[in-house]
C-alpha cells in the first residue's frame, strides 16, 4: 500500500470515528437536556458541568 | 392583511423524527451522489472519492451542529433566513433569503440535469435514442427544462412535498444506495483483486481534493430542509437537531460505501477490459488500475457513476435508472418549493417588491415567486454546463452554511440567557470557526473546478446588496424580534467621551446620575439617557406604550437634575431582553463608558450579578461602571482593592473622580497570600502618573492574610466607598464559580461601585459580533 493510501485510510476512519463520537455525543446531550426540560445556555451548561 | 390578535393560526404538528430525517435525506441524495462521484474521482482518483466524501462529511456535520443548536432554539420555518434575522437584523437576513433562494433554484437545475442525463443514457442503452433527430448535450438540456417545467407547474398546483408521502420513496433510494454499497463490499471480499483499483490511491496529488469536495458539497444540504419544517415536527427542539444529525451520518456512510462499490465496480484486471475500457487499460496501465479508472471516469464525467455501477449487478441499468428518476424528481420538486418559500419571505416581508408575496386566488400558492424560481432553475440548466451548475450550487451553499455559522455564535453569544435550547454544540465556539474556515478554503478552491461558478455566486451576492440598498433597505417591515426606539431626542452632537446611563426606573435614575454628573464633568463628556422598555414576546409593538411610564419618568427627573447647560441625549427603546437591548444600544452610540445600577439582591439562578447586568458587562465592547447604593452621598475614603487585574487602573480614575469632591483619599489594596508577590506600590506610581491622579491623595496598603475576602471585608469597614474591577470576562460562559469581586460586592454593606475595562481586540470582537 502506497503512503497516500495508508493517510488516506487513516483520515478516512478518523473522520468516519469523529463523526461517531460527535452524533452520539450530541444525541446524549439532547435526551439529557430534554430530561430536564429546554432552558437557556446558562442553565444548561451549568447543569452539564454539574453532572460532570 | 389585517390579522385577528384573538386568533393565532399554526400549522400542524405531525412530522415524526423519521419524516424529516427522511426530508433531509431526500434532498441530499438528489443528485449530489449521481453527478458528483463521477467527477470526483474523473478529477481525485479513485482514494479521492472515499476522502472527499469522508472530509466533507465532517465539515457538513460541523454546520449540521449549527443548524441544530439554531433550530433547537427556534424551531420556525424559515432556516437560514429566519436565524440571519434575529443575529444580525434585516440586511443579512435579505442576504441569507437571496442566497437561499439563489443556491436552492440551482440546486434545482442540477436535479433537473442529473433526471435528464440518466434518463437519456437508459433510453440510449435500449437502443431509443438513436432515433431521435437531436444532439446529445442539447437532448439533455431540452428534457431537464421540461422535466424543470413540470415540477414548476406541479408545485403551481399545490402539491407540494408533504414529507409524508415523500419520506417512503427517500427510504427506497437509501436502501438502494446501501445496497449498492453492499455489493461493493462483497464484490470486493469475493475479488480481492479490484482493490487494485484503488492503486494509485490519489494519482492527482492532495491537493485536487480539496476541488472536489467543494464542488460535491452541495450533496449535504439536507439540514436547511429540515429547518424549515420547524413549524410542522413533533418536539422540533429534540427533533430538528437528531434529524439533522442523523442525515448527515447516514448520507455519509452511504456516500463513501457507494464510492468505494464504484471504484471496485470495473474490473479492469479481467475480461471485462474489452472495448473502450480496454483502450484505456492500454493507455495507461502503466501508472496503475487507479490511473486507468480516472481516465474511464473522465471520458464519461456525470455519467461515469452509471457506467461503473451498471458492472456491479444484474439489471443494474434499469435499477439505478429508477432510482436516479425517483431521487432526482423528488428533490427537484422539494428545492422548487423550497426556493419558492424563500423569495415568497422576501416578498412578503417586503425585501423584494410585494408582487413576490402575491397568491394565487384559484391555487392558493405564490405563483410570482415560483414563476421567478422557475426562470431561474430554466436558465441555469439550460445555459450552463453541469459542471458549473453544480459548483454554483455548491459555493452558495457554502456561503449560505458560512453566515450560519456565524449567526449560531452570535445569538448564543448575545440571546443565549433568553432562548430555550434543546441541543447546545460542544467545543463552542471553536467547531463553528473551523467550519467556517473549513468552507471559506472550499469556497475559494472551487475556483479551480469552475470559473463561471466564481462569477455567478458573487454576482447574484452583489446584485443582491444593490437591491437591498436601493430598494429594501427602507421598505423592508419590522418584526416582533428587533429592538425598536420608540422616541429619541438628540442633543448636539459632542465629539468625545461620550457616557451612557442605563435608567431602569425613577429609584435608581438620580442616585445614578448623581454620580455621573461627577463623572461628566471629569470627562468632558456628553451624556446618553437610555430607558429599554422591556415588552413581553405575546404583547405587540402597538401596546408598547403602556410599558413606558416609569421610563418616562425616570428620565424627566434626570433631565432636571443634569440642567440645561449639560449635552444630554435620551432614548426610550422598545425591546424583548432589557440586556441586549442595551448591549445593542452601546454598540450603535459608540459608548465609551456605561453606567448602570445594580440592586445588590441575591443571586439569580445562573447569574452573578442578575440577569441583565451580567449579559450587558460580557458583552458590551466599552467600560462599564455598576453602582451599588452609592445614592447622593459624598465620599472621603476609597477603598480600591488591586490584584492587578486589567481592570484596576479604571477603578484607580474613577475612585479619584467620585471623591474629587471632597478631596477625599484614595487606598489601593492589596492582599499578599503565599503566591506570588505583587508590586502595588509600582502600580499605583504608574497608573498616577498615567491617569494623572492627585499622587498626595493616593495611597497604598498590603497586608498579608490567607482569606482574601476577609482581609478586604476587614479593611472596608473604615471607608465609606469601594470600588474594585470586574473579573471574569470570557467569550465562553463560566457560570459555576462566583469571583472575588462579586463576594466582595455581596459581603461588603459600604455603597460600592464595580468597573469593568474595555480591552483591545477583545472588545472589537465583542462590537463585531
Amino acid at each position: 500500500m502506497d503512503r497516500d493510501a495508508t493517510i488516506g485510510v487513516f483520515l478516512i476512519l478518523g473522520a468516519l470515528s469523529l463523526m461517531s463520537f460527535l452524533l452520539f455525543w450530541s444525541k446524549r446531550t439532547i435526551t439529557r437536556i430534554a430530561a430536564r426540560g429546554h432552558r437557556s445556555v446558562r442553565e444548561i451548561v451549568k447543569e452539564l458541568n454539574g453532572e460532570a | 392583511m389585517k390579522r385577528d390578535p384573538h386568533f393565532a393560526s399554526e400549522l400542524s404538528r405531525d412530522l415524526t423524527l423519521f419524516h424529516i430525517v427522511m426530508m433531509g435525506l431526500g434532498m441530499m441524495i438528489g443528485a449530489g451522489v449521481f453527478l458528483g462521484i463521477g467527477h470526483t474521482i474523473a478529477e481525485a482518483g479513485p482514494g479521492g472519492v472515499l476522502l472527499t466524501f469522508a472530509l466533507n462529511g465532517v465539515i457538513a456535520l460541523l454546520s449540521a451542529m449549527s443548524y441544530a443548536e439554531l433550530s433547537s432554539a427556534i424551531p420556525r420555518a424559515g432556516g437560514a433566513y429566519n436565524f440571519a434575522r434575529i443575529a444580525f437584523g434585516r440586511g443579512t437576513s435579505f442576504l441569507a433569503g437571496w442566497m437561499e433562494w439563489f443556491a436552492s433554484s440551482v440546486a434545482g437545475s442540477v436535479y433537473a440535469l442529473t433526471f435528464s442525463i440518466y434518463t437519456l443514457r437508459y433510453l440510449e442503452q435500449l437502443g431509443l435514442f438513436e432515433s431521435l433527430p437531436l444532439d446529445q448535450r442539447l437532448a439533455v438540456k431540452v428534457v431537464a427544462a421540461a422535466v424543470a417545467c413540470f415540477f414548476v407547474y406541479i408545485n403551481y398546483r399545490g402539491a407540494s412535498e408533504t414529507g409524508k408521502v415523500g419520506a417512503f420513496f427517500t427510504l427506497g433510494q437509501t436502501l438502494f444506495m446501501v445496497f449498492i454499497g453492499a455489493v461493493g463490499v462483497v464484490v470486493a471480499f469475493r475479488d480481492p483483486a479490484r482493490l487494485l483499483n484503488f492503486k494509485p490511491f490519489l494519482p492527482q496529488g492532495w491537493s485536487r481534493l480539496l476541488v472536489t469536495m467543494g464542488f460535491t458539497y452541495v450533496a449535504f444540504e439536507g439540514f436547511e430542509v429540515i429547518a424549515q419544517a420547524g413549524d410542522e415536527t413533533i418536539e422540533p427542539k429534540s427533533n430538528l437537531p437528531k434529524a439533522m444529525l442523523y442525515s448527515v451520518f447516514i448520507v455519509t456512510i452511504t456516500y463513501v460505501t457507494v464510492g468505494f462499490a464504484t471504484v471496485v465496480a470495473v474490473n479492469l484486471s479481467a475480461s471485462d477490459t474489452g472495448g473502450l475500457l480496454g483502450q484505456f487499460v492500454e493507455e495507461h496501465a502503466a501508472k496503475g488500475h487507479g490511473t486507468v479508472l480516472m481516465h474511464w471516469m473522465r471520458h464519461h464525467h456525470e455519467r461515469g457513476f452509471g457506467e461503473a455501477v451498471s458492472r456491479l449487478m444484474p439489471y443494474g441499468n434499469f435499477f439505478l435508472t429508477l432510482a436516479v428518476i425517483f431521487a432526482s424528481t423528488s428533490a427537484l420538486n422539494a428545492t422548487v418549493f423550497s426556493a419558492t418559500r424563500a423569495s415568497y419571505a422576501l416578498g412578503r416581508d417586503r425585501m423584494l417588491p410585494g408582487v413576490f408575496a402575491r397568491i394565487s386566488h384559484k391555487r392558493k400558492t405564490p405563483w410570482v415567486a415560483l414563476l421567478g424560481t422557475g426562470v431561474i432553475v430554466l436558465i441555469v440548466a439550460t445555459a450552463l454546463p453541469t459542471r458549473d451548475v453544480a459548483s454554483s450550487a455548491s459555493i452558495m451553499f457554502l456561503f449560505l452554511f458560512f453566515l450560519v455559522n456565524i449567526c449560531v455564535i452570535r445569538i448564543r453569544l448575545n440571546m443565549g440567557d433568553e432562548l430555550s435550547y434543546g441541543f447546545l454544540m460542544p467545543f463552542f465556539p471553536v467547531l463553528p470557526l473551523l467550519a467556517v474556515v473549513c468552507q471559506a478554503v472550499l469556497a475559494v478552491w472551487l475556483v479551480h473546478m469552475s470559473r463561471i461558478a466564481w462569477i455567478i455566486a458573487p454576482c447574484w451576492i452583489a446584485v443582491g446588496l444593490l437591491i437591498y440598498r436601493f430598494y429594501s433597505r427602507s421598505r423592508a417591515v419590522a418584526t416582533s424580534d428587533e429592538i425598536q426606539v420608540l422616541e429619541e431626542e438628540t442633543a448636539p452632537v459632542q465629539a468625545g467621551y461620550r457616557i451612557m446611563v442605563a435608567v431602569a426606573n425613577p429609584d435608581n435614575a438620580l442616585s445614578l446620575v448623581r454620580n455621573t454628573y461627577k463623572l461628566r464633568e471629569a470627562k468632558q463628556a456628553a451624556v446618553e439617557l437610555l430607558h429599554m422598555v422591556p415588552v413581553p414576546d405575546q404583547v405587540a409593538l402597538g401596546d408598547a406604550e403602556q410599558y413606558m411610564s416609569d421610563g418616562r419618568e425616570g428620565i424627566g427627573e434626570v433631565m432636571l437634575y443634569l440642567g440645561a447647560d449639560a449635552p444630554v441625549s435620551r432614548t426610550l427603546r422598545y425591546c424583548r431582553n432589557v440586556g441586549r437591548g442595551i448591549v445593542s444600544a452601546v454598540k450603535e452610540k459608540r459608548v465609551d463608558l456605561l453606567i448602570m445600577g445594580w440592586h445588590g439582591l441575591p443571586q439569580d439562578y445562573g447569574f452573578r450579578l442578575g440577569s441583565t447586568i451580567d449579559p450587558v458587562i460580557q458583552r458590551t465592547p466599552c467600560d462599564v461602571a455598576v453602582f451599588k447604593e452609592c445614592g447622593d452621598r459624598k465620599f472621603k475614603r476609597a477603598l480600591v482593592p488591586i490584584a492587578g487585574g486589567p481592570h484596576a487602573a479604571l477603578a484607580l480614575e474613577i475612585a479619584s473622580i467620585l471623591v474629587a469632591d471632597e478631596a477625599g483619599e484614595i487606598v489601593a489594596f492589596s492582599v499578599r497570600t503565599d503566591g506570588e508577590p505583587f508590586d502595588i506600590d509600582a502600580f499605583v506610581a504608574e497608573q498616577t502618573d498615567r491617569l494623572r491622579l492627585p499622587a498626595d491623595r493616593v495611597s497604598t496598603k498590603t497586608v498579608d492574610s490567607a482569606q482574601v475576602l476577609a482581609a478586604i471585608k476587614a479593611e472596608a469597614q473604615d471607608y465609606d466607598l469601594i470600588v474594585l474591577g470586574y473579573t471574569g470576562d470570557p467569550l465562553i460562559y463560566r457560570a459555576t464559580r462566583q469571583s472575588l469581586p462579586e463576594a466582595v460586592a455581596r459581603a461588603c454593606d459600604q455603597p460600592l461601585v464595580m468597573v469593568k475595562a474595555s480591552g483591545g481586540f477583545q472588545s472589537w470582537l465583542k462590537r463585531w459580533l
